[in-house]
């Protein structure tokens, strides 16, 4: 492992060692605040995904919904414009915030408070997708980290997506082959709101070390 | 296939039997309007009514809808006017996620036909597709329906439904989807009249597209270079660090110091987005602060819109004091949409600070109105409610116990629970206030003795034509040309691409200059500083309607586009008009030029007019269908038509518009289609058609 790679993974883990439960009461500098593009209040309520590579912060408060990151991600990856087969899931929450409970008025969603609690891979250390993957064909990337379907392997089984907490991984209409998350941040570059930030752990690294 | 699906759906509501048919012989009609009004042509025979069992809608997108271009989330419905004269074919858009979950089910078009004798709803989840009992969901609001729905069918399924307006035939009726995104035109009444209190859409699939790298670049090409905010308003209304001019008027609102007040979490800034970031653009329109005013600014919770569109349009607000009228304190709209009935009153009372009165009034009135299903026509019902109680008619229609049972002190006391007190009477189809909601041509014939030729004539109502249609642009934007973009249509035009131009934000030498090169000298004047008619002007508005009814086809929002201007100085802000067609050759993998693509987008609206002509049963457009009211004639009585203050019309002048007009488009000079002009469009069969009928 380069010494390079390593320092970003020391970053990582001190991070989620960090934020082990969410930002909630985690003292932030104003430093790490303006990386993470938020005010201490809002971050108790940001996501995030601390992968091998990067790590990607998704804000709620600052999701409207448009949905460019489906049609990016798709697009980007599949060459079709197909919300569906998209690696960050806004169109089920956005609603309802999930499942219609009797209280939607006052829930998340468009139909509640417009807090829109969108989803995308976790890239999981020990991934219950790739873990629970029956013939294996879901690895880690050597370069990447990110785990990722090996198509030719897969059987359509559809036990990554049961296995995943937030089933997150689709199946694919027409083949019925698994696709996930590659870390390829099409889904970043198409948000015209930045309520979806990708970050370096480079600069997770100075913003830590800065302190206040 | 690449950009179309290649497939209408077809649900017939008389049998509950569903079928898929090929789309392909109407993609020379782009998508959309054209290929919705060319199904209607074909299937609907003239003569049929919009609430007959005959009557169809037809709701159609087109290559570009959900390929990810921006603002392509837009959907077409076509069908039969319920509230102008002749009850003659409409169009109506609707936004929120329509467009891209029809594509994603597998449908060019959903083709509703029959009558069923029952509530129901069309499912419809790829190739499954089913018509469902909906008895339990028949009196429900259209929040309640789609919360029902969403919950039995899956959380993410793209509701549309119909409110207590549309189940009780209200010709002001309407179609709703998500938050407040609506089809107009009275389409709700004829889902009510179908006994169709929904539609519902969840697809797995998606739009094909040629070349996905193409359509990726002029996405960025796009949002970087060409797009500034709401209707393209390419200057931001307060001075900041990039812009060279700014201007009050413009809706690029966002800037340091502006913020979504009640974001969770606190405030979040809209800060400066200058030209090329188009992961901030998103920012720049605070739309709740420029229909409401500042004091919407710490109830804004975020921006939302319809799928795709990246300028955001709706302003999101929360209002805690709606708790005490038992209703959501939430809700989202755009522009009128944002206080539709608040001016019901005649004073307002406040909460806690000057001015929250008003506010909680229109929001309140619009969470109500989207419940109800009930259509404004771009402020028409409610200018025709305030003009009865205004001129004492309310007294005089209304049967004696209907009028003492209403408390009409609250309308001068400030008391908004006046507003659902009227709202909630006029979806009675038993109550007579029911009968000011048919449309202002009906509301004309059936009240003329009372109310004389004032009403339909008058500046409160501001119709752009007797035909009951509301002006929507019309001269307050370039004169004739604002004026001649409605002609084309049986309803308000909602034609933007000329509105857009000339509240862009640039001074007005920039717009004349980029304009006039191509459409030549003279065809945009000063702004309430109007010369006579001119053959560029008449170019300008063919211009304007023919891509609005491009965008309507192949879906695009004309409300943002086309890309007249741009925001960048250095390229002289003169924008891009041959994107369009940029995105038909990357998404269809057809190279096809502006010309080719405006041609397609001409052919439905030549076919509109015919159509219209055939349903009036004479082809003397001018004086049965394009007739501008007498107050565009007299408004400011103290100033001289042509002169500096002014935007009134002059009638000769307006005959020589028209004239030009027709002459643009290849009609006589009675506005009608010839058969040359018809054979041009391969319209041949249409031609025949109005020969048969002595209309050629």
């Amino acid at each position: 492992m380069s010494k390079g790679l390593m320092n970003r993974e020391y970053t990582r883990r001190e991070f989620m060692k960090m934020t082990a439960k969410g930002l909630a009461g985690v003292s932030l500098s104003g430093s790490m605040l303006s990386l993470l593009g938020t005010t201490l209040a809002q971050a108790e309520q940001l996501q995030l995904y601390p992968n091998a590579e990067y790590l990607l912060v998704f804000n709620p408060a600052r999701c409207t919904g448009c949905q460019r990151c489906e049609l990016n991600c798709t697009l980007a990856n599949d060459g079709v414009a197909q919300p569906y087969l998209s690696r960050i899931h806004v169109r089920d929450y956005a609603q309802f915030g999930g499942d219609v409970t009797t209280e939607y008025l006052d829930d998340s969603g468009f139909f509640g408070n417009f807090s829109i609690p969108a989803e995308t891979c976790r890239q999981c250390k020990d991934a219950p997708c790739m873990v629970g993957c029956p013939v294996k064909a879901i690895n880690p990337d050597p370069v990447t980290g990110a785990r990722v379907v090996d198509e030719n392997v897969c059987i359509g089984c559809g036990a990554c997506v049961n296995n995943c907490p937030w089933h997150m991984p689709r199946l694919r209409p027409d083949t019925g082959k698994s696709t996930k998350c590659i870390n390829c941040g099409a889904c970043v570059a198409g948000c015209p709101t930045s309520a979806l930030k990708m970050i370096q752990w480079e600069d997770v690294a100075t913003a830590m070390n800065a302190g206040a | 296939m690449n950009g179309w699906t290649g497939k209408l759906l077809r649900v017939n509501l008389t049998t509950r039997e569903t079928g898929v048919e090929s789309s392909e012989k109407y993609f020379g009609y782009v998508g959309g309007k054209g290929m919705a009004t060319r199904i209607l042509y074909d299937e609907v025979p003239a003569g049929v009514k919009p609430y007959d069992p005959e009557s169809k809608v037809v709701m159609a997108v087109g290559p570009n809808s959900g390929s990810s271009a921006p603002c392509s989330g837009r959907t077409t419905l076509c069908f039969l006017s319920t509230f102008t004269k002749g009850n003659a074919v409409v169009d109506a858009h609707i936004g929120g996620d329509v467009a891209t979950q029809l594509k994603a089910c597998g449908y060019d078009a959903l083709i509703i036909e029959g009558a069923s004798d029952v509530p129901v709803y069309i499912n419809v989840k790829d190739d499954k597709v089913t018509v469902e009992d909906a008895a339990a969901l028949w009196g429900m609001t259209t929040t309640e329906t789609t919360a029902a729905l969403c919950d039995k069918e899956g959380t993410g399924t793209t509701v549309m439904s119909i409110g207590k307006a549309g189940e009780n035939m209200i010709n002001l009726s309407c179609v709703i989807t998500g938050v407040a995104h609506c089809a107009g035109g009275g389409v709700g009444a004829i889902f009510g009249s179908k006994k169709l209190k929904a539609i519902c859409l969840y697809g797995k699939g998606g739009t094909q597209v040629a070349d996905p790298k193409r359509v990726l670049a002029l996405n960025n090409y796009v949002m970087s270079d060409l797009m500034g905010s709401n209707n393209n308003h390419v200057v931001p209304n307060t001075p900041q660090s990039f812009s060279e001019y700014d201007s009050p008027r413009s809706r690029w609102t966002g800037h340091p110091g502006l913020t979504w007040g009640a974001a969770p979490g606190g405030p979040v800034d809209t800060g400066e987005s200058a030209p090329g970031q188009p992961t901030l653009m998103g920012y720049r329109c605070q739309k709740a602060v420029f229909d409401h005013g500042m004091i919407a600014e710490k109830y804004t919770t975020k921006m939302i819109g319809c799928t795709s569109c990246p300028v955001r349009c709706y302003g999101a607000v929360s209002l805690p004091q709606l708790k005490k009228f038992g209703r959501n304190t939430t809700h989202a709209n755009t522009c009128l949409g944002n206080n539709p009935y608040g001016g019901l009153m005649k004073a307002y009372t406040d909460f806690e600070e000057e001015g929250d009165g008003k506010l909680t009034a229109s929001v309140y009135s619009a969470i109500l109105a989207d419940d109800l299903g009930l259509w404004d026509n771009y402020g028409e019902l409610k200018a025709t409610l305030n003009y009865f109680m205004d001129n004492g008619y309310m007294e005089k229609i209304l049967k004696p116990e209907e009028y003492a049972e209403i408390d009409w002190s609250k309308r001068e006391s400030g008391d908004i629970t006046f507003i659902a007190d009227i709202l909630t009477r006029v979806c009675d189809k038993n109550h007579t206030l029911s009968t000011l909601a048919q449309g202002a041509y009906f509301v004309d014939k059936q009240y003329h003795d009372l109310i004389g030729d004032d009403y339909i004539n008058s500046a409160a109502l501001t119709l752009w034509s007797t035909i009951g249609a509301k002006r929507h642009h019309g001269n307050e934007c370039a004169a004739q040309v604002g004026m001649l973009t409605n002609v084309v249509y049986n309803r308000d035009g909602m034609c933007h691409t000329i509105v857009n131009i000339t509240g862009s934000g640039l001074p007005y030498h920039l717009q004349r200059n980029i304009v006039e090169e191509r459409f030549g000298k003279g065809c945009l004047d000063m702004p309430k500083n109007y010369t006579p008619m001119n053959e560029a002007k008449a170019r300008f508005a063919k211009f304007g309607v023919v891509r609005q009814a491009l965008h309507d086809s192949f879906t695009l929002c004309n409300w943002v586009w086309p890309m007249t201007f741009s925001p960048r100085k250095e390229r002289g802000y003169k924008g891009d008009l041959s994107v369009e067609s940029q995105y038909f050759s990357a998404i269809t993998g057809k190279e096809t030029s502006e010309e080719e693509l405006d041609f397609m987008a001409e052919r439905g609206i030549q076919l509109a007019r015919a159509m219209t002509v055939k349903t009036y049963g004479t082809r003397d457009m001018r004086h049965e269908h394009d007739v501008i009211p007498e107050y565009a004639y007299s408004t400011e009585p103290d100033v001289p038509v042509f002169t500096e203050g002014t935007v009134k019309m002059e009638k000769e002048d307006w005959q020589l518009a028209l004239s030009m007009f027709y002459k643009e488009f290849g009609w006589d000079e009675n506005g009608a289609p010839t058969r040359e002009t018809l054979e041009k469009f391969d319209l041949k069969d249409v031609a025949d058609d109005l020969e048969a009928s002595g209309l050629l």
